[in-house]
């Protein structure tokens, strides 16, 4: 009997594995699996019987309503997804949390029961660790949603019709800086669903949005929440893949695959058409939420390999593939430039199974590494995560930092200021990661650019009022070793009364240049705003400030 | 194929009629009496509940019946020095949407309730000493929308029905959703881990999720309606 309250007084993971994959393809060693479990993670409780896929009734012997969380490894698809909701619900668990590993297809129709064996502890291992990380669902990301795919008869009109749901994008308003300025979700939402209400909160469009989780991977504030595909559980996730201890599959290489092209690998499966089982598959909503740092991550922590298996083109949720295609040109681009094997990063066609099998026979050698990557395990989606894995890996490959790429996804960009900054710091309020940062002396001020936390979003440059900010997408190795430096530095004027700052020495010239012979100019620039008053035009203001004291002649 | 395929719309009516009622009553004054009764109801919707686990608030309205039906037998002291701390004597949260929307000028929002409630056939009691935009007030008017709608779907007028969907969903686009959100967080702020906090989290739930079904189903039979 399993309790709610494990041995460390937390409530239990359950891992539910079906016993048909026993018997199934090649087979799996359950008992092995089961021991390993116990051995690695006590607190986990391991069930071997019939799975949703072999029994309707699984559920009654499955004890769920004592699991704190739930790992299913089943040995097909063929259940009911509603179903399995539903008693997910009535377990008091959110279905969304619920894990399904499809063993049969991944591990037991396609390798020989060792490596079968081996691959489904990794698998079951990283849901754990999804699970585990699961943020629980909340009442504004998801949406119900009603299919008639049938004639409506009479008797449909009175009834509901089949209801499902489906993960949207939710945003966290308390991490959430869109009253800042920032629209890097809005602007990487390929369905506009995200915008800002008119008194800031960035909101969803639950009709508009289709859950690609473009929007997830890019915010820079990890605000953004899509049950079963949050940051914390891609990060969890990826790491468990790459990091789990099975000596007999490595090198290791992680295959990111579209939910609705999972069938492909099934179906090359049922078809014997087998791959090494070093590839992992990593089911997401969709490819458009994978980035080029996601891949060179996976690299980054010592896999081999990563490829994406896109949907086929028409029925993609994001519907970008040449964004897809781009970013794994860059990733490749950036390898050749380290000294790496661009052939590391695969994008694959859902739509030729032998083309499939054959673009996965091969997987580039990769020395086994004591220790991981050097560095620990840097996480996906914290500020200058990109940066962070980019110098990962050319440290690895021993790559001179004199290096640049530039490319259009490339996941860093770099910031130049032109003659003409006035220092007017709206580039800085309008930074989503803080890259660009104001320091003051008592002389002068200096604009601050950290490379490692840009991500080339473009909104400094969108808003510096005189067009003198620049943004590149570029990979620029030395720049990103360097960290920060002085992109811009200026005299800091003083108030002559007070000697509290006015105005950058550009600024004022700006605004000298622009009123010309205007009376309140003297005023302006050299008295901070307590000591000049309130400003009005004419002589009076000057005369306020002089206070009979300071002759402006 | 989920549960809820051959889920009858008039019993849903009536389920959605219920849960707005319990959850308005539930943000009036807890006298004893009244404590009784919702934990009398609780108990009896808990046993009625079960067909609606395919629906993606379940967990969260199970939670709330059970909390409701186990404050029946015990003292309401505790709710009632809640309640007025929260609600009345301190006002840490207003229950009232015009706080909210037109925190200077309540009138204008107590009007446009008022035209809510009089285009849906109905005007506030005069027996009854909260505004009309008091959130059991507002609830209690998406009972009786929900009601209307049943018996709409009983006399097997779509027509109708639809009619009184719309209404059901203008009103939470206008009003609750607007502002119940805000006004639940706010009680989590306030008051931590308590009953107020699990029965606003547990209409927040419901409303979002209503909110969200009506707007599914008008689109379907908009669609429908648009291919014949």
């Amino acid at each position: 009997m399993v309790s709610r309250e494990g041995p460390s007084g937390r409530a239990e993971m359950k891992v539910l594995v079906c016993q048909k994959l026993e018997t199934f393809g090649s087979g799996l060693d359950l008992q092995a699996i089961k021991a390993w479990f116990r051995d690695q993670t006590p607190e986990v409780s391991f069930q071997i019987q019939p799975g949703p896929c072999c029994e309707r009734a699984w559920w009654q012997k499955a004890s769920l309503s004592e699991a704190s969380g739930l790992v299913l490894g089943l040995c097909s698809r063929d259940y009911s997804m509603a179903e399995l909701e539903a008693q997910a619900r009535k377990a008091g668990l959110d279905p969304f949390g619920v894990e399904v590993v499809n063993l049969g297809s991944y591990c037991a129709q396609v390798s020989a029961k060792p490596q079968a064996t081996e691959k489904a502890k990794i698998l079951l291992k990283a849901a754990c660790a999804r699970a585990e990380v699961f943020p629980e669902s909340r009442p504004d990301s998801v949406k119900p949603v009603l299919s008639w795919d049938h004639t409506v008869s009479r008797r449909s009109l009175f009834t509901l019709p089949p209801l499902r749901y489906e993960p949207v994008a939710s945003i966290r308003k308390e991490s959430c800086i869109s009253d800042e300025g920032c629209r890097v979700c809005a602007n990487s939402c390929p369905r506009q669903a995200l915008s800002p209400l008119e008194d800031g909160p960035m909101t969803c469009d639950k009709s508009r949005c289709t859950g690609c989780g473009a929007c997830v991977s890019a915010c820079p504030q990890t605000a953004i929440d899509l049950p079963g595909a949050s940051s914390k559980q891609i990060e969890a996730q990826i790491a468990a893949l790459v990091n789990t201890d099975s000596a007999s599959l490595y090198p290791r290489a992680i295959l990111f695959v579209c939910r609705k092209s999972a069938h492909v690998l099934d179906d090359l499966a049922r078809k014997g058409l087998s791959y090494p089982p070093n590839w992992i598959p990593m089911e997401v909503p969709c490819i458009g939420m994978v980035t080029p740092t996601w891949l060179l991550h996976c690299l980054d922590l010592g896999a081999a390999a990563a490829a994406v298996l896109p949907c086929e083109r028409d029925d993609c949720r994001f519907g970008q593939r040449e964004v897809v295609e781009g970013r794994i040109a860059y990733c490749r681009e950036f390898l050749e430039l380290i000294g790496g094997t661009p052939d590391s990063v695969r994008l694959l066609d859902p739509l030729d199974e032998e083309r499939l099998a054959s673009s996965l026979k091969d997987l580039p050698v990769r020395e086994k590494r004591a220790g991981g990557n050097g560095h620990g395990e840097p996480p996906l989606f914290a500020p200058g995560a990109s940066a962070q894995t980019i110098l990962g890996l050319a440290e690895q490959f021993a790559s001179p930092l004199d290096r640049t790429l530039m490319h259009p996804y490339s996941p860093v960009g770099v910031v130049t200021i032109s003659q003409g900054c006035t220092a007017c710091e709206a580039c800085v309020h309008a930074c989503p990661t803080r890259a660009l940062r104001v320091q003051r002396d008592t002389e002068s001020m200096s604009l601050i650019f950290d490379a490692t936390l840009c991500i080339g979003c473009q909104a400094c440059a969108s808003i510096c009022p005189e067009r003198v900010v620049r943004v590149e997408k570029v990979t620029d190795l030395s720049l990103l070793a360097q960290g920060r430096f002085t992109l811009y530095r200026d005299s800091e004027v003083r108030c002559q009364t007070c000697g509290a700052p006015i105005a950058p020495g550009a600024m004022l010239k700006k605004i000298t240049a622009l009123l010309g012979s205007h009376p309140a100019v003297p005023a302006i620039t050299r008295y901070c705003l307590s000591c000049r008053g309130v400003l009005t035009p004419g002589p009076a203001t000057v005369e306020k400030v002089k206070g009979g004291e300071i002759n402006d002649s | 194929m989920s549960r809820s395929s051959f889920f009858r719309l008039e019993d849903l009516a009536g389920f959605r009629q219920a849960a707005y009622r319990v959850f308005g009553t539930v943000l009036l004054y807890p006298s004893q009496e009244r404590i009784k009764n919702l934990a009398h109801a609780a108990r009896e919707l808990e046993r009625q509940s079960r067909p609606l686990v395919g629906f993606a608030f379940f967990p969260e309205w199970q939670r709330f019946l059970s909390t409701l039906a186990g404050r029946g037998d015990s003292a309401t002291a505790d709710l009632e020095e809640d309640y007025l701390r929260l609600f009345v004597v301190n006002q840490e949260v207003s229950p009232y949407e015009s706080s909210f929307r037109a925190p200077g000028n309540p009138a204008l929002t107590m009007a446009a309730l008022d035209g809510e409630y009089v285009a849906g056939g109905l005007s506030m009691a005069t027996s009854f000493s909260e505004p009309p935009d008091h959130a059991a007030v507002e609830l209690e008017f998406m009972s009786l929308l929900c009601e209307q709608e049943g018996e709409a779907w009983a006399k097997r007028s779509v027509t109708d029905a639809l009619r009184h969907l719309e209404r059901e969903a203008g009103f939470l686009d206008r009003h609750l959703s607007r502002w119940f959100p805000v006004f639940t967080e706010q009680v989590g702020f306030r008051a931590g881990d308590s009953f107020y906090t699990s029965v606003t989290r547990a209409a927040h739930s419901f409303i979002e999720h209503d909110r969200a079904l009506l707007s599914a189903f008008l689109e379907q039979y908009r669609q429908e309606a648009v291919h014949g």
